[in-house]
């Protein structure tokens, strides 16, 4: 007795419903369109709904990069991305952005822009922003048709009033093309300007909660906020008002990870972008390669001059 | 400088896969490995539940998932709903009269004495539960034997097959509302294919609930039966047995049996006092566009051996109706809060995700803590 | 032997989802579709064949598909005002009203499939902008009933309510989402 899957593990009638709803999803920008999301392998929690989508999607000859908290070697990146490889048969993989046909994150949009011809995937545990305002779905819905956010502009409000700042880290609400605010998804403040005009189509699917819904490319998205307190990404500034660099690369213009070296016990910063990270490393490897026979050259003239 | 952390994860993950199974084969140099049969045979109700909330009638996989399981509900009902998925639909099955089920346990708590009797069955109802420990050192002889001897002093011309319903009495008292002859034509709603967009009909909930985590489920009816709710059931019946399958012929479309499933159904009686009405003759809930107050019923029904289970949801059954009606006054009325918080798979699968990674978003929060403390003592210096 | 269409397959059914998606996300581009029906089939199924099953449900007022068709699709005839799928002839105006969805399930609205005569050239100049399109994008067409830019205006004027267009000619498809905005030159 063999249980045989097919392309992509779901039957060809669950892949249907997925595309239905997507089609739907880019229509209607932000709006979060229910639909029925098969249980997978993984937990509900694990990238179930962003999988439902990439395996509805993915076809022969693609090539695939799937990422969590901006690392491919995540172990739910390292998981999943075999899981899919498993299961579709004559696709391929990649860590580096650039070679990605479609690209499965989880809480990260890549550092480098994305192409029309990409796609991007978002996991997504909460797909409602106002959950925090009202824990009725029904409700929330007629609030959504309305674009109604005035509770949960109250509660940004209430959080100034509070402590002088939004308090909202990730999942920060980003209205679309001037009607639904969504969930950006626990991606952080630094990658929700990457949704405004992209050149890539971005969906987020959440499994458990059964909804898919979308960023078009080339749309509005606005950060919610307030004209005197304005949206602001995270801040990588030291005491001295240094912007902070990645340790391996040096770059300064990327979201770092802060974490304790396990050997030294200091506090160390790095890209969470892998990809990234090892791109600047080689450019800086070139640059320094090109500087180094430079001065090889120059001290050649010396000696020979 | 390598990547700290997070490399290696591939080999992290293959590491706990062979350190799980280790575990489960671990016991000792001449240890045997678990058989699908002993699983499926002696531990019966662990099987039935692992149907149950996986969703699927498949025992010889519900075997192998409790035994790649090593024994955890939550995922052995895990991994046969995800099997579930792989699998299309073909069709529906013409509706069942569960009163042709083959009975192997039926009761009635609502009549001393009822057409057929009260069969107890295999019920563990009036045990005492006194540890066997005769059981530490079971025999194989002494265990065959147990069968051998009950079959021999069977019976089986003595055993009926099929028993009335007791609800057919009290509707023919006109106690219950009759069954409707024509009902309008409405397929049941199917809770693979749909979302739950709610107000939801009364199938969504019964199949949501049929497949739902009999500890989530018992907890809920629970405070219904605590207070927190008005059910007061009576348990007009609770039969266990072996439902025939029925589908079309593919050719002449006639009704064939294709193969059986074990059931457990149990059907409430409910009675209410309606708000601010104290007077006796109304202190059964009135029906609408009947001219005499009837009884309400609650209806709980599910895969395999499994009293609790069905007694819960048809206790929930009846509340969940009461507050689609009248609005939820408690946890256990409210359609929303009760099915969406009763899938194992779905609130497992969540709470363990809380374990993975989660560094980002946490960064994230912690520039947000100093920005806020920065702005409450900004002479501080982090 | 019995020669299966290509269209009624897994992996031509996700390359034509591809499309359709790129076509949505991208309105009035024009993409050419990977595979055709064989034997000169109606090749509006190349998108009805990768949409439908026996979930959803189809029109087909202008009767542009055979019995046989049917049958493959697995689908549920109803009426346009109920279907949420609805295949019509580009050049041939028939007014009705498809549903549109409510405040609360916008999603509940018709997809509507335009066969027209040419896609990319014609007499019929859009100016199209709106999500999807970076400032304008042109679409010309030929073979399609101005009506029909009319209805949709109608359908579409209360977002989110609305209904959402495809249109194919003999190789090609471009969508126009309930978002695109429509000015005929």
């Amino acid at each position: 007795m063999s249980a045989a899957y097919p392309f992509g593990f779901l039957d060809e009638y669950a892949k249907k419903e997925v595309r239905r709803t997507t089609l739907k999803a880019v229509a209607i920008p932000g709006y979060q369109v229910p639909y029925s999301s098969r249980e997978m392998p993984m937990g509900r929690g694990f990238g179930t709904g962003g999988l439902q989508l990439t395996l509805a999607l993915i076809g022969e000859g693609e090539t695939l990069k799937v990422i969590d908290q901006g690392s491919d070697d995540s172990v739910n990146a390292v998981s999943l991305r075999s899981f899919i490889e498993m299961t579709c048969a004559g696709i391929n993989t990649t860590t580096k952005t650039e070679e990605a046909d479609l690209i499965q994150s989880r809480h990260r949009i890549p550092e480098k822009d994305l192409r029309e011809d990409q796609l991007l995937v978002l996991q997504v545990p909460y797909p409602d922003p106002l959950v925090v305002v009202e824990p009725s779905e029904d409700k929330r819905k007629t609030l959504h048709g309305e674009a109604d956010y005035s509770r949960l502009l109250v509660k940004l409000y209430e959080d100034i009033v509070k402590f002088d700042e939004i308090t909202i880290s990730h999942r920060y609400p980003t209205r679309i093309n001037n009607h639904y605010v969504i969930d950006s998804s626990p991606i952080p403040r630094w990658d929700v300007p990457k949704l405004h005009q992209s050149k890539a189509l971005v969906l987020f699917g959440a499994g458990r909660e059964k909804k898919i819904y979308a960023v078009p490319p080339y749309t509005k998205a606005e950060p919610l906020a307030f004209e005197d307190v304005p949206f602001r990404v995270e801040n990588f500034t030291d005491n001295n008002g240094q912007r902070r660099s990645c340790q391996r690369c040096n770059c300064t213009s990327s979201f770092l990870d802060e974490f304790i070296d396990s050997t030294t016990g200091k506090k160390v910063y790095q890209c969470s972008d892998t990809d990234w990270c090892d791109t600047q490393q080689s450019l800086n490897r070139s640059t320094q390669a090109a500087t180094d026979s430079e001065n090889v050259s120059k001290i050649g003239e010396i000696a020979h001059g | 400088m390598g990547y700290v952390a997070i490399k290696g994860g591939g080999q992290a993950i293959d590491e706990t896969k062979k350190v799980f199974d280790y575990l489960r084969t671990r016991q000792s140099d001449d240890a045997l490995p678990l058989d699908s049969n002993i699983i499926e045979n002696q531990l019966r109700l662990l099987h039935s539940r692992v149907i149950s909330e996986g969703g699927v009638y498949h025992p010889r996989l519900a075997s192998i998932a409790i035994k790649q399981s090593q024994g955890d509900t939550l995922e052995a009902a895990f991994a046969l709903r995800a099997y579930r998925s792989t699998q299309p639909r073909l069709l529906e099955t013409p509706l069942h009269d569960t009163s042709k089920m083959r009975i192997t346990r039926r009761i009635s708590s609502a009549f001393k004495d009822i057409s057929g009797g009260q069969m107890l069955g295999a019920t563990t109802d009036y045990h005492l539960r006194l540890m066997r420990m005769e059981l530490l050192d079971e025999s194989p002889e002494k265990f065959r034997a147990i069968a051998q001897q009950w079959l021999k002093n069977t019976a089986i011309e003595n055993i009926p097959d099929t028993f009335p319903k007791v609800l057919e009495s009290l509707r023919a008292e006109g106690l219950l509302p009759p069954i409707d002859k024509n009902p309008v034509e409405q397929g049941p709603f199917d809770i693979t294919r749909e979302p739950l967009v709610f107000p939801v009909p009364r199938s969504a909930a019964l199949a949501t609930m049929a497949r739902g985590e009999q500890g989530s489920l018992l907890a809920i009816a629970y405070s219904n039966m605590r207070g927190y709710g008005d059910v007061h059931p009576t348990v007009a019946e609770l039969r266990v047995g072996y439902l025939p399958v029925l589908l079309p012929h593919p050719i002449t479309g006639e009704r064939c049996e294709i193969g059986e499933v074990e059931i457990t159904e149990c059907e409430v009686v409910a009675m209410y006092e309606e708000p601010g009405d104290t007077t006796p003759q109304n202190k059964v809930h009135s029906n609408m566009n009947k001219s005499k107050p009837t009884f309400t019923l609650g209806y709980g029904a599910c895969f395999g051996h499994n009293e609790v289970k069905a007694i819960s949801m048809a206790i929930l059954d009846r509340a969940l109706q009461k507050g689609m009606a009248d609005g939820p006054t408690n946890p256990s009325e409210d359609p929303e809060f009760v099915l969406l918080h009763v899938d194992g798979i779905d609130s497992m699968g969540f709470c363990t995700h809380y374990k993975m990674p989660h560094y980002v978003t946490f960064q994230s929060d912690m520039d947000r803590l100093r920005a806020t403390q920065q702005k409450s003592n900004p002479k501080e210096s982090i | 032997m019995l020669v299966i269409d290509p269209v009624w397959q897994a992996d031509t059914q996700q390359a034509h989802f591809r499309l359709l998606l790129d076509a949505m996300a991208y309105p009035g581009r024009c993409l050419i579709f990977k595979t055709l029906p064989i034997d000169g089939g109606q090749v509006a199924l190349t998108v009805l064949s990768t949409l439908l099953d026996a979930e959803v449900s189809l029109a087909d007022p202008h009767k542009l598909l055979k019995d046989d068709d049917w049958k493959m699709l697995q689908t549920n005839s109803v009426t346009v005002d109920e279907a949420d799928y609805i295949l019509c002839t580009g050049s041939q105006f028939t007014r009705f009203t498809p549903k549109l969805g409510s405040l609360k399930s916008p999603e509940q609205s018709a997809t509507i499939i335009l066969v027209v005569d040419k896609l990319g050239e014609g007499e019929l100049q859009l100016n199209l902008s709106g999500p999807g399109i970076q400032v304008n994008q042109l679409l010309s067409v030929t073979g399609l009933a101005p009506q029909w830019l009319a209805l949709r205006e109608e359908c579409n004027a209360a977002f989110p309510l609305g209904i959402d267009l495809i249109l194919i000619d003999d190789t090609q498809i471009a969508a126009l989402p309930r978002t695109t905005k429509v000015e005929i030159l």
